[in-house]
């Protein structure tokens, strides 16, 4: 073997001795932690666990409806901030604008109370929650995939117009990609931020995974398994939302 | 929409040339007639007449700024036009978008920056446009993808990705993709000056065998050695003009205008 392919071998041997190093330190540290919590009130907990499920399938239920219609639902408004004609453009700016500017509490009580004032039937909190979700979704990607959009260099429009394709051709099969791709990360952090934010919708009356530990808690009064159990939760969640970048990665290629 | 027909006719039919040179019988596939552009208050096209007729390779040199890759821009409507008309295989520029794209069917451009698609791999680069534009089935047009990529040298290179490709790779992948959809006449803005010295001759040996099959073609480059050996016409733009427009032998040995021979003399002195 050569010189430098014995300096390779001995690099990744010591890569590997740092991987299991890494990996002893995190076992060793979640050892740790879970003998730290044990004493607390865990058995209060437990039999209201169907209960705490439900909360957060609703949760999760709700983020990726909310997350997926609002993803849909942002990319005609980010094309239409970025490159439509003024009327169109100013259309797009004031919806995305109103939502992003206002709290997203706000934006759950008037979809709640807004929408029966133009349809004259009221809405149940799900139909609220999922359509206020979906807006605030679709606002906050709106602004990330037009800044994709605006990334992707003006030499791929000129390739796909001197070959002679339309514009909705150029915009769906070469300009949109890219510029998803470029957004990929920006996009799952503003997943995690709006998987969080899906936590506002008890004010409607919908038991998701927040709300399910609050009345667990007022029941049973076990406050530090109570948040200790939320914080991990959440964390997992947000944790997995994170790694689909990789999954999806591994997908394209 | 066709032209008017303006010029007087040959016996045969045929159009004569706006620029009173001798009428080879080939029909003219591109004409500005007194075309001006302005970039703000830029003058960058000044009252340009140049006919190209078909089968013609006119190679287009001159300062940076002189409005070269503006003017060959204009000939597929990258670039809009203030003034006069472009004539394009008998069509007039300017009056719907769909024309455009119709006439854009039949023009290939190659970039200095290639511009190819880096999401897409060699095969689906070349195949995008046939099968969008002109409908071709995939297996057609792959299979045509492939006779292309063999023709410029990368046949190999099929299921790569751009960004694994070296420069001169890239450009022939280019110049194979323009190909895809038959265009009647090829484009090349600078091809050859984004790529590294040694990797220039294998682009110009493609461009160089595109040229002797007969496509009808507009390269502006610096490469003067391309341009002697596969130029029937070699012209000099500055500020806009066109000062000088002769076959090669003219061009190089004997220049009308005494800014063509300084600005030879300033790019020949270092090759």
């Amino acid at each position: 073997m050569s010189a430098t392919a014995i300096h390779a071998k001995h690099r990744a041997r010591l890569q590997q001795r740092q991987n299991w190093l890494w990996r002893g330190i995190l076992i060793l540290s979640l050892c740790t932690g879970g003998w730290l919590i044990r004493d607390l009130e865990w058995g209060a907990l437990w039999p209201s666990a169907g209960f705490i499920a439900k909360g957060l399938g609703a949760s999760i239920l709700l983020s990726v409806l909310s997350i997926g219609l609002g993803f849909l639902v942002a990319i005609p408004m980010a094309a239409a901030r970025a490159y439509g004609a003024r009327p169109l453009k100013s259309i797009a700016v004031a919806c995305i604008e109103s939502i992003r500017c206002t709290p997203e509490l706000m934006v759950i009580f008037w979809v709640y109370f807004g929408v029966p004032r133009i349809t004259g039937n009221p809405v149940d909190g799900w139909f609220a929650a999922i359509f206020s979700m979906t807006l605030v979704a679709a606002a906050y990607m709106a602004e990330i995939i037009r800044a994709g959009l605006k990334s992707v260099n003006i030499g791929q429009w000129e390739a796909g117009r001197a070959t002679g394709l339309r514009d909705i051709q150029i915009f769906s099969r070469i300009i949109l990609p890219q510029a998803l791709k470029n957004m990929l990360m920006a996009l799952l952090s503003q997943s995690v931020m709006l998987f969080k934010t899906t936590s506002l919708v008890y004010i409607v009356g919908v038991i998701e995974f927040f709300r399910a530990m609050q009345i667990v808690n007022n029941r049973v009064y076990a406050p530090f398994a109570t948040y200790a159990l939320l914080a991990i939760v959440y964390f997992i969640c947000c944790w997995l939302i994170t790694r689909l970048e990789g999954l999806i990665k591994q997908h394209r290629q | 929409m066709h032209s008017q027909n303006l010029e007087p006719q040959t016996p045969q039919g045929r159009q004569a040339t706006t620029l009173g040179s001798l009428d080879s019988g080939k029909p003219s596939v591109i004409r500005f007639d007194r075309v001006d552009k302005y970039y703000d208050s830029f003058h960058v096209l000044k009252d340009l007449n140049l006919t190209i007729k078909e089968g013609e390779v006119v190679v287009i040199c001159g300062p940076s700024g002189s409005g070269k890759s503006t003017l060959i821009r204009c000939i597929n409507g990258l670039e809009t036009f203030d003034a006069g008309t472009i004539t394009v295989l008998n069509q007039e520029l300017g009056t719907t978008t769909s024309q455009l794209r119709q006439i854009r069917r039949e023009v290939g451009m190659v970039f200095q920056n290639f511009n190819l698609y880096p999401h897409l791999n060699a095969i689906e680069n070349i195949t995008l446009a046939p099968r969008l534009v002109k409908g071709v089935k995939q297996a057609n047009a792959t299979a045509r993808a492939y006779e292309l990529l063999t023709r410029v040298g990368i046949a190999d290179k099929a299921e790569q990705y751009p960004d694994h490709l070296s420069g001169g790779q890239r450009q022939r992948l280019a110049i194979a993709r323009a190909l895809a959809l038959d265009p009647k006449v090829m484009l090349f803005d600078e091809p050859t000056s984004a790529l590294d010295p040694e990797m220039i001759s294998e682009v110009l040996e493609v461009i160089i065998e595109l040229a002797r099959s007969g496509m009808t073609m507009l390269v502006v480059t610096h490469e003067m050695g391309f341009a002697r050996r596969v130029a029937d016409r070699v012209l000099f733009m500055d500020k806009g003009v066109i000062i000088e427009d002769s076959p090669p032998d003219v061009f190089f040995n004997n220049p009308r205008d005494e800014r063509t021979q300084r600005f030879l003399s300033k790019i020949m002195s270092h090759t």
